[in-house]
């Protein structure tokens, strides 16, 4: 990291707040640096920016953002976020929630925000299981994925949230890894600019209660999997070496929607990890205000 | 002047929102609270608001803390399960002191209930429905014009006090077709939020070493803060020093039990030479009014006290009455909540009797009457 971008990441932190309650090594520090990176990139001021987050360790990301936070009940981000908009449509929505957060406790809520396409932010951290309760099996834990309540492996089959976005239409879909730093900054970068529900998943390790329970418990080496060990699924992509990475078990291809497009940024960014952006619509908070003010 | 003009209960509250600067709603459809829905989602974009239907009634709540932590005046409405389901956001809606406005029309539970008959049973719900010790305020309507009067006060008063207001309402009190006045809007009084004037860098959003109630910057307005259903310190941040927890605990209880000769609300009916009280609320008071009207013209000498106010208890009103009255008749569609508030306040300086049913009808002023006469034969 640069002396330059660690002074720029500091102006968006609650320095006061720190350290976090994250565990060392964990993926979600990552993704934090990522994150405001994108903001700063954007040129945003921290007033137009809100960061919602729910409960879990990836619910505490909200606490140490200089930006307009909530840190909300559990599985409810999506809703807080809701109404956020329709009161500031104009402000830029970063929605953060772990696994568990979004695909168990919030999966209704989630859906809906997709169905709706409330303009957010969605970074959904998926490390595969419960960390902040202590380990426990969450809807992304592998089959065979052992935890402290799966101790002989997880029997049940994990969800698919790529599947799912596509199912509900959500107009954009992005995954990255915490390995894959770079291009996450550019997803989010993305994502904000849209101004839709745009939905990023981002892999992250728990070494320290996964990773132990399932022969990893180191963090490099859990992070250095996520290299060696995901790749794309599209020859286009494959040439490139540039990775969203990871066979989904929908067999989706990686960038298949937009890779051909003949735009540089979109390929850029297909090359990145967007597997779509389908965006352009103006998200409902607009609209709904819009038409507020024809009848008012 | 005012604009009179004949509306259901549940109308009424729909424009005693928008009359309050009330400008989104999220909800969720359920009887028999569904015309506040319905209203509102006309009413709402006419002024520029913005009405959401929810994917259900946890949502909702979420929705409405998070719209008025952008700025607007906000309020859902429902009934009993959809209550239930709105208590975790509304915990948080205290602890985080979000004014907000929760309507609750009642019907006949628990579960699902007797959807479409009449019941006060969510009374005790009101008071203690989320997890955790905690202050709250609930007023109770008993015509469609205390519903809107009452929902004018509610947003007032949680604007003032930078708290979620439940108002409870029930299936009768919703039917009912009355003639409400609307005042004009240079004539009601509408109270918003304080907002912070010091330096951003100064504001302390939960500034409870105060001795009133800190003011609610809204998001985007340069003035950025944490907020949280963790237990924080005047920043915002969570903390877990018990002494700051103990701080809060202290402001969280005088932020309303010092200001209650702003938050209580009752009507005294012929209570002045009265030996017997009747105490009643909602279309419960309706019934009880009459009765006591029956009363008097048979010689009893008993009033009625109607409680607009239902949280915080109006307990210094009930003590002064105890001093000079020898009974009190507590009529309710439930089997007996506030009686017991008012057994707990009267200590046994005089006799208190309960007329209760749960069983989707009302009672009846005759089955008020019938209490206060034979009684007082005995």
């Amino acid at each position: 990291m640069t002396l330059q971008t660690s002074l720029t990441l500091r102006d968006y932190i609650r320095v006061e707040r720190l350290p976090t309650t994250w565990c060392a090594g964990c993926g979600l520090g990552i993704i934090l640096n990522c994150i405001v990176q994108a903001v700063d990139h954007r040129g945003l001021e921290k007033d137009e920016v809100s960061m919602v987050s729910g409960i879990g360790c990836t619910g505490r990301m909200s606490g140490y953002v200089d930006f307009n936070t909530i840190h909300t009940t559990h599985g409810r981000a999506p809703a807080f976020a809701t109404g956020l908009k329709m009161a500031q449509p104009d402000m830029t929505v970063l929605t953060v929630m772990g696994d568990g957060d979004a695909m168990s406790i919030g999966g209704n809520h989630l859906v809906h925000a997709m169905r709706r396409n409330i303009g957010m932010v969605a970074i959904v951290v998926n490390n595969n299981v419960y960390g902040l309760t202590g380990g426990q099996s969450s809807p992304t834990t592998p089959i065979g994925g052992v935890s402290t309540t799966s101790k002989a492996g997880s029997i049940e089959r994990p969800m698919d949230l790529e599947a799912l976005a596509r199912t509900l239409r959500a107009p954009f879909f992005a995954r990255a890894t915490v390995n894959h730093t770079a291009s996450l900054v550019k997803l989010v970068e993305r994502a904000i600019e849209v101004d839709c529900f745009a939905l990023i998943e981002v892999i992250s390790n728990c070494h320290i209660l996964y990773g132990r329970m399932n022969g990893s418990p180191d963090a490099v080496d859990m992070i250095a999997a996520m290299d060696s060990e995901t790749r794309p699924t599209n020859p286009a992509l494959e040439r490139r070496k540039r990775l969203p990475l990871r066979v989904t078990s929908s067999g989706t291809k990686i960038g298949a929607d937009i890779v051909d497009s003949g735009d540089a940024q979109m390929e850029d960014l297909a090359g990145r990890g967007v597997i779509w952006d389908r965006t352009g619509s103006d998200d409902l908070s607009h609209r709904y205000r819009d038409w507020a003010k024809r009848q008012a | 002047m005012s604009t009179p003009s004949f509306m259901h209960s549940n109308q009424a509250i729909a424009e005693g929102a928008i009359a309050a600067g009330c400008r989104f709603y999220a909800g969720y459809p359920i009887t028999p609270s569904t015309e506040i829905a319905e209203s509102l989602s006309g009413r709402l974009p006419e002024v520029g608001g913005v009405y959401i239907q929810m994917e259900d009634e946890i949502a909702s709540m979420a929705a409405v803390i998070g719209a008025s932590l952008g700025g607007l005046k906000s309020a859902t409405a429902t009934s009993g399960p959809g209550f239930s389901l709105m208590q975790e956001n509304l915990g948080f809606a205290v602890v985080g002191e979000v004014p907000c406005v929760i309507v609750n029309v009642q019907r006949v539970g628990p579960s699902t209930g007797l959807p479409t008959k009449v019941a006060q049973g969510d009374v005790m719900q009101a008071r203690w429905g989320t997890h955790g010790d905690h202050r709250i305020i609930t007023l109770y309507p008993s015509s469609a014009q205390e519903a809107f009067d009452l929902t004018v006060k509610a947003f007032n008063l949680a604007e003032r006090f930078r708290t979620p207001v439940i108002l409870l309402s029930d299936a009768v009190v919703a039917g009912l077709l009355e003639k409400v006045d609307i005042p004009d809007p240079a004539d009601l009084e509408v109270v918003s939020r304080a907002r912070p004037t010091v330096a951003p860098e100064q504001y302390r959003p939960f500034d409870y070493s105060s001795s009133d109630i800190p003011p609610l910057a809204e998001f985007g307005s340069g003035y950025r803060f944490h907020i949280t259903g963790l237990l924080h310190d005047e920043s915002g941040a969570p903390t877990e020093d018990s002494e700051v927890v103990a701080r809060w605990w202290a402001y969280m209880q005088r932020k309303l039990d010092d200001h209650l000769d702003e938050i209580l609300d009752w009507d005294e009916i012929l209570l002045d030479d009265a030996d017997t009280a009747v105490v009643a609320y909602g279309c419960t008071a309706r019934s009880a009014e009459h009765a006591v009207e029956l009363a008097r013209e048979r010689g009893h000498r008993v009033g009625l006290l109607k409680l607009k106010t239902i949280w915080p208890f109006g307990d210094a009103i009930i003590d002064q009455l105890a001093d000079r009255i020898d009974r009190f008749v507590v009529p309710e569609l439930n089997l007996g909540q506030i009686r017991l508030e008012v057994q707990r306040v009267v200590g046994g300086r005089a006799k208190v009797e309960g007329i209760n049913r749960a069983d989707g009808l009302q009672i009846s002023p005759e089955q008020i009457l019938d209490v206060i006469a034979e009684k007082a034969l005995a």
